[in-house]
């Protein structure tokens, strides 16, 4: 019962997890006690077996989550590109290169009437623009994932058209084992046969030749 | 020694997606071994272990701190590994091929002794798949894992006492299992039967 009792105990010494005080429990217990000094002996002797399962070489298989480095940097250009070209439309940039010198001219009064409607679709374009941008730095997670998901299942596909093929050949290997060693078994059972055949039929002969030998003994 | 992982995942949570990929650097190895030793097969720990990862990224965000985040990983990956076996609909089967390619656990072995040990490994490993479910996981989170009871205990959300006997029986079928292909563990080696 006390056995039962101090069972706890005993593992926590196993694993190196008990304090002093079950510790020093255990250890009266167990300087009278042969029954559990052999137990503890077993299961530490069990502990050292079970070591001997190693693991294969492994192999990574989980990639980077977070997007390189170089992916923010080009997002806070492309920012910096988008916040130029609307900052110079609203300026009324304007460039013009017909049969003559390039004309570069920043303010286009001469045509306000034409320019002025032109810079407000420009600023709600690139306020579009920047808004999608900031959806998709926000949903920048769910993409990552949705990208990490796809290639997941790409390699778990072809993981497992490679199991299937190895399964396949390793069915074929073993059918072809099963019956080498079944015709095996046939022909070693047949010499069997065989054998005790020829071993009935001596026998017979045997008892025949007896038989004549007694025959010919009472007919004088 | 790098950050914690609580400090990591309040990282994570304040938007800091590659302090992510550091937890995954220091979990990913260990993750994957448990599920090698309960499924039995490489390419499904692959898996299992990039599935309990995306698990945990799409989970990290509500993740409150009500359990190590070590243990929460381990919960994902065993119930991953519970479905698994639930679809096999079939005991968990050990492929000795696979088994084959075990690490030598040491350099210096001769090659009589790499045979022995690949085969204890097998019949090791054969053993443990044979117990039933309850055991062979507390077996495989306190041996091979490492875990202290009261992480087995949050892990599996059983009390410690229940862990301890599941562990106890897992420990002393084990045991009688491999005494009856004549394998006594000692302190000095484990004797397997000719």
């Amino acid at each position: 019962m006390e056995c039962e009792s101090v069972r706890e105990q005993m593992l926590d010494v196993l694993y190196g997890e008990a304090d002093a005080d079950s510790t020093a429990r255990f250890e009266r217990h167990l300087s009278v006690c042969s029954g559990c000094q052999e137990e503890l002996a077993n299961l530490r002797g069990l502990r050292f077996t079970l070591q001997a399962w190693t693991l294969p070489r492994q192999r990574r298989s989980v990639r980077r989550f977070a997007p390189p480095r170089y992916f923010w940097a080009a997002a806070a250009a492309a920012l910096v590109i988008l916040a130029l070209g609307g900052a110079l439309a609203l300026a009324g940039f304007e460039m013009r290169f017909t049969r003559g010198p390039v004309v570069v001219r920043l303010g286009g009064a001469a045509r306000g009437t034409t320019v002025a409607p032109r810079a407000s679709d420009e600023l709600s374009t690139v306020a579009s623009q920047n808004a999608v941008r900031t959806a998709a730095t926000n949903g920048l997670q769910d993409e990552v994932l949705l990208q990490r998901v796809s290639e997941m299942i790409r390699q778990s596909e072809e993981r497992q058209q490679l199991t299937v093929r190895a399964n396949l050949t390793g069915f074929e290997q073993r059918t072809a084992r099963q019956r080498r060693y079944d015709l095996a078994r046939i022909g070693a059972g047949l010499s069997y046969l065989d054998g005790r055949t020829g071993q009935h039929m001596a026998r017979t002969t045997e008892l025949m030749g007896y038989v004549l030998q007694a025959s010919n003994r009472r007919e004088p | 020694m790098g950050p914690l992982d609580e400090e990591l995942v309040a990282a994570f949570q304040g938007g800091d997606v590659a302090a992510f990929d550091t937890l995954v650097e220091r979990w990913e190895r260990k993750i994957q071994g448990a599920i090698y030793r309960i499924l039995h097969s490489d390419d499904e720990a692959r898996d299992l272990c990039q599935e309990t990862f995306l698990k945990a990224f799409r989970g990290l965000g509500s993740f409150r701190g009500q359990a190590q985040f070590s243990s929460w990983l381990y919960q994902i990956a065993l119930n991953l590994c519970r479905d698994r076996m639930r679809r096999r609909k079939t005991r968990t089967w050990v492929s000795l091929d696979e088994m084959g390619d075990a690490a030598p656990a040491d350099r210096g072995a001769s090659a009589l002794e790499l045979v022995e040990n690949r085969d204890l490994s097998r019949r090791v490993a054969a053993a443990i798949a044979a117990l039933p479910e309850e055991q062979r996981e507390a077996i495989i989170l306190k041996e091979y894992e490492g875990r202290t009871f009261p992480e087995i205990a949050e892990i599996l959300d059983v009390p410690v006492s229940t862990v301890k006997t599941r562990l106890y029986r897992g420990l002393d079928q084990l045991r009688r299992r491999l005494e009856q292909q004549g394998i006594r563990g000692s302190s000095d080696a484990a004797v397997a039967a000719p």
